[in-house]
């Protein structure tokens, strides 16, 4: 597979790489999509005040632990990057598999979430806040899921040495989970 | 952490982890203010803030060269342009909307 | 890490692969631009299929359509419904965007493939996938979507608003994967254009096909994202009982309009951009002279671009938006025909005092010009509040956006395929059918749809499956029209069949295309066609840009891009 992307590209216009170039473009077609559906429930919770009261039974301290957990993964994957530039394969690939935990922590509190507000009976159609929020949330949480997916196949091919530019690339992605995050948090949880 | 590494492209990871912690911690305090619209303030800047230090050093947004700014700040004006466009009739002209 | 020697050029390659990876899971752009191409015509002829029965049944309503059978009133709205999806996304896109892109993009700038060669693979079987689903969808039971090409709620969010259940859902399931195709393609396209470049040549060398390939890209990219939100927002309202259109729930149905618009009027521009770009490549090689103004081209385009994200509401001036968006949103609509307009003037400058040959790609070209300036100057009544209130949802609107689509669309696109057919078969088209083609399909494209102009401003509207069920259409004078728009439509289509004859005739008995049969300047007819897997031999040096014709004191009237000085 290697052989392939070598030989078609012999000649790069920008100093960026083109993986990484793609990564750019991909995330900013992911920013309409988040940030369209953010958009949207912006201008919804302005309208609807009243969505305050509905908001306060979010359960701060579980978003709050999440964003923790999030910061930190961002800050393992990240390190990762590091220390494939520098080399250390090994390192890399373990805190990579930090980074996996973080988001199995993340989805693990998620569940735990949306059990306990289902019991308490805030289904997706009790009321369109409660759609918005399973609707933003759910979809973020399939991004993590898909990011996990990524990193544990580039964690794989680290393992035996292959492709480790590649670390870089999925790092990215993950932290636009992150910051995709960073704003869901404040916007579902904090504006009670 | 070196000088090296900063050069190389790596500023000092943990620090900015730090400062992202402190004002997560932050913005959890302000949410029990009982003053709505300075914590609503408050709160979107600093998820701003946290935003862009995780955009600029850890996904390198600040190393790249300009056009890939570019490209990110293209996708917030298109959002820019379609939140104006969509305020009158979402949030102002729903009064007239039928039901409760 | 080893660099192992570049061995594309190695014609062997092609031949070494297996017929599953030679011919249907290719990563060459240049298969998947003929996979994509074949399944887009294809597409065209079941919509084609469907614009008969909607003139066959308005020219005699109630009617048995030959070849169909009865149209009831809920059939004819889900034969409408696909019609317009099929034409615009499964027709329109893959052949101008996915087709030509795929094609030109890496041969035009220089490069051995995409950047990305699996994810464009990837791409194509996404759509392919998306297409079945689409087709499926006339099959289940309560037959195909039945809310318009545009689907608002509440027609789409119901089962009990249209009738139609399955349909729907399976309907937003194939755009929505049609739309992820899209997007790796044209993630694939700014990527390679922006970092795959051959040595030496600069942005402002690259031939305004690349250019407007890419801006069309781009255009997509922003503008499909609020809708594909919007789109999953629809698709719980219709599984998962939320409320988010229904005004009785604190919803807004008019929410969607905006998120459908925010992406529908830039699509035209994703339609558009790549046949102007196809028109650009064509005119100075027919006429022997640079296109006038090219960086002016290119501003006109990025401008056009911008201005696109900013101008969707004037589709809604009856929809019961807040009245003060009519004015903002009228004067950005008037704006973006100033560089369109531009790039017109530009064209037909490049005309000017040329050596001209109406062979039959140019012969699609100018008929492309002439065609889109009656189509964009009638959309300056649709763009003003007080004209569109008149004529919003009449045939002048269906008249007017066929009048923009078809030339963008067919006129372009076979411009494009008459022109790069040697480059991507090898072999040579038959010149006498490819005018018989122009013309059938310039005169009776006039024919079917300027009538349709006079019966809009009759009162037909658009989405009625009989006119006679109004007193005003009732008349012998719009019996008439009906009768010339569906004579023109049988026209059109019977046209279609020199092309047809013409690419079966050619394929197998055309006269072998040499490299450069047009002399023309840009990088793809520098190498042999068809191209081999890998397309350079060695990757070729820029020395210049791509309109170099005619230049004093040479004894050949082209300088190709590459060639020494």
């Amino acid at each position: 597979m290697q052989y392939a992307r070598a030989a078609h590209i012999e000649h790069e216009s920008t100093e960026v790489p083109t993986g990484r170039l793609g990564m750019w473009w991909f995330l900013a077609s992911e920013i309409v999509i988040f940030g369209g559906l953010i958009t949207i429930y912006v201008l919804f919770r302005w309208r609807h005040p009243e969505w305050g009261a509905e908001s306060s039974h979010t359960i701060n301290a579980a978003g709050g632990f999440n964003t923790l957990v999030l910061l930190t993964s961002s800050l393992t994957v990240v390190l990762a990057h590091k220390a494939v530039s520098e080399g250390k394969l090994g390192e890399a690939a373990r805190l990579l598999g930090f980074t996996l935990l973080g988001g199995a922590v993340f989805l693990c509190v998620k569940v735990f979430e949306y059990t306990h507000e289902i019991r308490e009976g805030f289904l997706p159609a009790r009321s369109l806040f409660w759609s918005f929020y399973y609707t933003m949330t759910g979809l973020h949480a399939l991004h993590v899921l898909g990011g996990m997916v990524a990193i544990a196949c580039v964690l794989v091919a680290v393992r035996r040495g292959k492709i480790p530019h590649r670390v870089e690339y999925v790092g990215i992605y993950w932290h636009f989970v992150d910051v995709v995050w960073i704003f869901l948090f404040p916007l579902l949880y904090l504006t009670s | 952490m070196v000088a090296s590494d900063v050069e190389a492209g790596h500023p000092n990871y943990v620090a900015i982890w730090g400062i992202l912690v402190a004002a997560l911690i932050v913005s959890l305090l302000m949410a029990g203010m009982k003053l709505p619209v300075v914590t609503l303030v408050l709160i979107f800047s600093v998820a701003i803030v946290k935003a862009w230090l995780v955009a600029a050093y850890f996904m390198h947004l600040k190393y790249e060269p300009f056009f890939v700014l570019l490209v990110v700040f293209a996708g917030l004006a298109c959002l820019y342009f379609l939140f104006v466009g969509l305020v009158p009739d979402v949030v102002f002209h729903a009064a007239s909307a039928v039901g409760p | 890490m080893t660099h192992p020697v570049p061995a594309s050029h190695d014609a062997s390659l092609a031949h070494a692969q297996s017929f599953w990876r030679t011919w249907v899971f290719s990563t060459d752009h240049k298969t998947i631009a003929k996979q994509y191409m074949f399944t887009g015509l294809a597409l065209a002829l079941v919509g084609g299929f469907l614009a008969y029965v909607i003139r066959m049944q308005l020219a005699s309503p109630g009617r048995p359509v030959p070849g169909y059978g009865a149209v009831g009133p809920g059939q004819y709205n889900a034969v409408v419904t696909l019609h317009g999806t099929i034409m615009i996304f499964w027709v329109a896109m893959p052949i101008l965007l996915a087709g030509l892109g795929n094609f030109l993009i890496p041969l035009m700038i220089g490069a051995r493939d995409m950047a990305f060669p699996r994810l464009n693979m990837l791409s194509y079987w996404i759509f392919f996938i998306s297409t079945v689903i689409l087709l499926v969808s006339f099959f289940v039971p309560g037959g195909a979507a039945a809310g318009g090409w545009t689907t608002y709620p509440p027609l789409s969010d119901r089962a009990i608003n249209s009738g139609v259940d399955l349909g729907v859902t399976l309907w937003i399931l194939a755009v929505a994967l049609e739309f992820a195709a899209f997007l790796m393609g044209g993630i694939n396209f700014i990527v390679t254009a922006i970092n795959n470049r051959a040595p030496g040549m600069r942005l402002f060398d690259m031939p305004l096909m690349v250019w407007m390939e890419v801006a069309a890209s781009i255009i997509f990219l922003f503008s499909v994202g609020p809708l594909i939100a919007g789109a999953v927002l629809l698709l719980l309202d219709r599984t998962a009982n939320t409320g988010f259109y229904d005004p009785a729930r604190g919803g807004d149905p008019l929410l969607f309009q905006h998120l459908f618009w925010f992406f529908g009027h830039p699509e035209v521009y994703v339609i558009l951009l790549p046949g102007f770009g196809a028109v650009a490549e064509i005119l100075p090689v027919f006429a022997r002279k640079p296109v006038f103004g090219y960086r002016m081209i290119v501003y006109s385009t990025i401008v056009t671009g911008v201005l696109s994200f900013i101008v969707w509401a004037h589709h809604q001036f009856v929809a019961g938006i807040d009245p003060r968006l009519a004015t903002p949103f009228s004067i950005t609509t008037i704006l973006i025909s100033v560089p369109i307009g531009i790039t017109l003037f530009a064209f037909i400058a490049t005309l000017w005092r040329g050596s001209i040959t109406l062979q039959t790609p140019m012969l699609f070209a100018l008929g492309m010009i002439a065609v889109f300036l009656l189509g964009g100057v009638t959309g300056i009544h649709n763009g003003v509040p007080a004209t569109d209130i008149y004529i919003h949802d009449t045939y002048f609107v269906v008249a007017h956006f066929h009048y923009a689509l078809i030339p963008s669309v067919f006129f372009a696109f076979f411009a494009a395929f008459y022109y790069w057919f040697p480059k991507m078969f090898g072999r040579r088209t038959n010149e006498w059918l490819g005018q018989l083609h122009f013309w059938g399909t310039f005169v009776f494209m006039n024919v079917t749809f300027f009538s349709m102009f006079l019966l809009g401003l009759m009162g037909h509207h658009r989405r009625i499956s009989n006119p006679h069920f109004f007193e005003a259409l009732r008349t012998p004078e719009a019996d008439r029209l009906q009768w010339i728009a569906t004579i023109g439509a049988l026209g059109l289509l019977a046209a279609q069949i020199a092309l047809i004859a013409n690419l079966i005739l050619s394929l197998t008995r055309g006269v072998r295309a040499e490299r450069n049969p047009w002399r023309a300047n840009t990088l793809e007819w520098t190498v042999e066609s068809p191209p081999p897997h890998g397309n350079f031999a060695t990757l070729p040096l820029v020395r210049r840009g791509p309109y170099e014709y005619s230049a004093p004191g040479r004894s050949e009237d082209y300088l190709p891009q590459d060639a020494p000085a």
